[in-house]
């Protein structure tokens, strides 16, 4: 009886994940903390980091894939890497990852000797804020005016939506309702949120730039997410069918500002010029699906890198898919 | 029968009645999570259907949902059906699962070369593989449902059109199930919603229908706006939709 009454208990009493967040982006604010999206929850959470300054090393995991399986207990085919960030001062690569088959995310840090070490939830000082009822992150910039965070909507309606929270992290989210222009389909949109998004300075303001799942990529003005407002974006670029784009990032080469962007089908570099575009927008903006190319340029070497993030001046660490997964550090475009 | 035996016999059915309860739990949680519904639970979906709900029996881990998920036709599984984002509700108990947009909207260069997912006129069925796992990590069974495509849905629900009765009320076409959880009040009371049938008692009298205008069809068209919008095209003004009715 008494073996009953164990295996009974056995199954009745559930398994306890180890952190309880899906996290499917990252971002570092300039002295060093750390926002993170959680998916599941439906929340940011501002983590306090305890970084020291450093100089950035080159980075270099072989076998990502390998590794990650081995800190969470998985198969190297199953896992996944869903954010990446390096921290501005000890120039450190964060990562989150996730056995794709199931199971919540770990939040890890690069060490110096390239080995992933998992950041336990329950170890870290960190401050959430809940994003409305039935929003699901989906990435995260900051801003100006505070934490800027794109989502969708996951128990009904398709709908785009745009969140403001002032920094340090405040318990008031503001939503705005978010509006495109879809070169492809010609046509306004309300229900495309922005899956990837990076900031652009220029002339002492800030804008963000985005994409989403149909392939323009979209510039805004940070300081035009408020609260119960419509935030219209300008497309300045169709990418084209297969072009969902994964990560977005801004960099400077010989001092000009360039857009990175990766997604399933390629890597982009866009000139500045396209980013401060104002004429050509939105139903003039640069279309590749039209053979339109003019300061867009394919970056065949990069075909492989699915996410990334800057290291420093001169270079990136981008994650490359392949037969082995790896992390790598590789220069500016 | 003596007091006695009496006692004993309740001692015998309560030692029954608690192994029975005792099998019946073990039984449940040894068989893992269950797929309770899957929304919409309509027979023929229009070519333009955005998304299905998944309802499980308790909470989901999530993360393996894509790698369980397929959408069959004739030919077998159909690519690129999806749009592979999870969103889970209802305590992760729910999972809403959108047809890919980019072959759903006309003109787009996805809907041009792959075409629509779903096609008027065939079968399809969704499965879900047995395997996925709970928030506890036992494997669920899985489960499946058939159904025919009909024609694209493009215009904006009319609640005009509802039937009202004793019984409570019949929508005229298919709706977004959660969003008649939620967005649809009679006397302020939400209705139980059984596919196009919300259910609530209603005695004679005068009630008040609310209907928040965010409701959408099976097609994604709200009453505020279709979901294939033109650029001349202007959302539909005003706040909640309401509509007063008798049952006699």
């Amino acid at each position: 009886m008494s073996r009953w009454l164990c295996l009974i208990a056995l199954f009745a009493v559930p398994a306890t994940p180890q952190d309880d967040w899906f996290l499917v982006a990252l971002r570092f604010d300039a002295k060093g903390t750390l926002y993170v999206a959680d998916a599941k929850g439906g929340r940011v959470h501002a983590i306090e980091t305890t970084d020291k300054a450093a100089k950035a090393a080159k980075v270099k995991i072989d076998d990502l894939g390998a590794a990650l399986a081995k800190a969470l207990n998985g198969n190297a085919g199953d896992v996944h890497v869903y954010a990446l960030a390096v921290h501005p001062l000890s120039h450190a690569v964060y990562l989150s990852g996730s056995r794709v088959n199931g199971g919540p995310s770990t939040l890890f840090r690069v060490n110096a000797k390239g080995e992933l070490d998992a950041l336990p939830m329950k170890d870290l000082k960190m401050k959430t804020a809940a994003l409305p009822k039935g929003c699901q992150p989906l990435d995260l910039v900051v801003g100006p005016t505070g934490l800027i965070v794109s989502s969708t909507v996951r128990d009904k309606n398709f709908l785009a939506r745009l969140h403001v929270i002032a920094l340090p992290l405040a318990d008031a989210v503001g939503t705005a309702d978010s509006e495109l222009y879809h070169v492809s389909h010609e046509a306004w949109e309300t229900q495309a949120p922005l899956n990837a998004m990076t900031t652009y300075e220029k002339d002492k303001k800030t804008y963000v730039l985005g994409s989403t799942m149909c392939t323009p990529v979209v510039r805004l003005d940070a300081a035009d997410v408020v609260d119960k407002k419509k935030v219209k974006s300008s497309t300045i670029v169709e990418l084209g069918m297969g072009n969902a784009a994964v990560t977005l990032a801004v960099y400077t080469k010989e001092k000009k500002p360039m857009l990175l962007v990766s997604s399933e089908e390629a890597t982009y570099s866009i000139e500045g010029k396209v980013l401060d575009e104002a004429e050509k927008i939105n139903e003039k903006a640069i279309n590749r699906n039209k053979g339109e190319v003019d300061g867009v340029k394919v970056l065949d070497a990069w075909k492989q890198v699915s996410k990334f993030a800057l290291l420093d001046e001169v270079s990136f660490v981008v994650i490359k898919r392949g037969a082995k997964m790896s992390l790598e550090t590789v220069e500016l475009p | 029968m003596s007091p006695l035996d009496s006692l004993r016999y309740l001692g015998v059915l309560a030692v029954v009645a608690a192994a029975f309860l005792g099998l019946s739990v073990f039984a449940a949680v040894a068989r893992g999570p269950v797929v309770v519904a899957i929304h919409p639970g309509a027979d023929v979906v229009p070519e333009n259907l955005l998304r299905f709900y998944i309802d499980f029996s308790e909470p989901m881990q999530g993360g393996d949902a894509f790698a369980h998920l397929r959408l069959v036709d004739k030919n077998g599984p159909v690519a690129d059906a999806f749009r592979e984002l999870e969103l889970w509700s209802r305590g992760q108990r729910r999972l809403m699962v959108y047809i890919h947009p980019g072959r759903i909207k006309r003109g787009l260069t996805y809907a041009t070369t792959m075409g629509p997912v779903l096609r008027e006129g065939e079968s399809f069925r969704l499965e879900i593989a047995a395997g996925m796992k709970s928030s506890s990590g036992r494997a669920g069974s899985g489960g499946a449902k058939s159904f025919r495509v009909g024609s694209a849905d493009r215009e904006m629900p009319d609640v005009a059109k509802w039937v009202c009765s004793a019984g409570g009320i019949e929508v005229d076409e298919w709706l977004d199930h959660a969003g008649l959880e939620e967005y649809v009040t009679v006397d302020g009371r939400g209705p139980t919603v059984r596919g196009r049938r919300l259910v609530l008692p209603l005695a004679p009298g005068e009630h008040v229908l609310v209907v928040d205008p965010h409701l959408e069809d099976l097609a994604g068209n709200s009453f505020v706006r279709r979901f294939e919008t033109r650029p001349e095209e202007t959302d539909r003004a005003g706040g909640v939709v309401e509509r007063r009715f008798v049952v006699r």
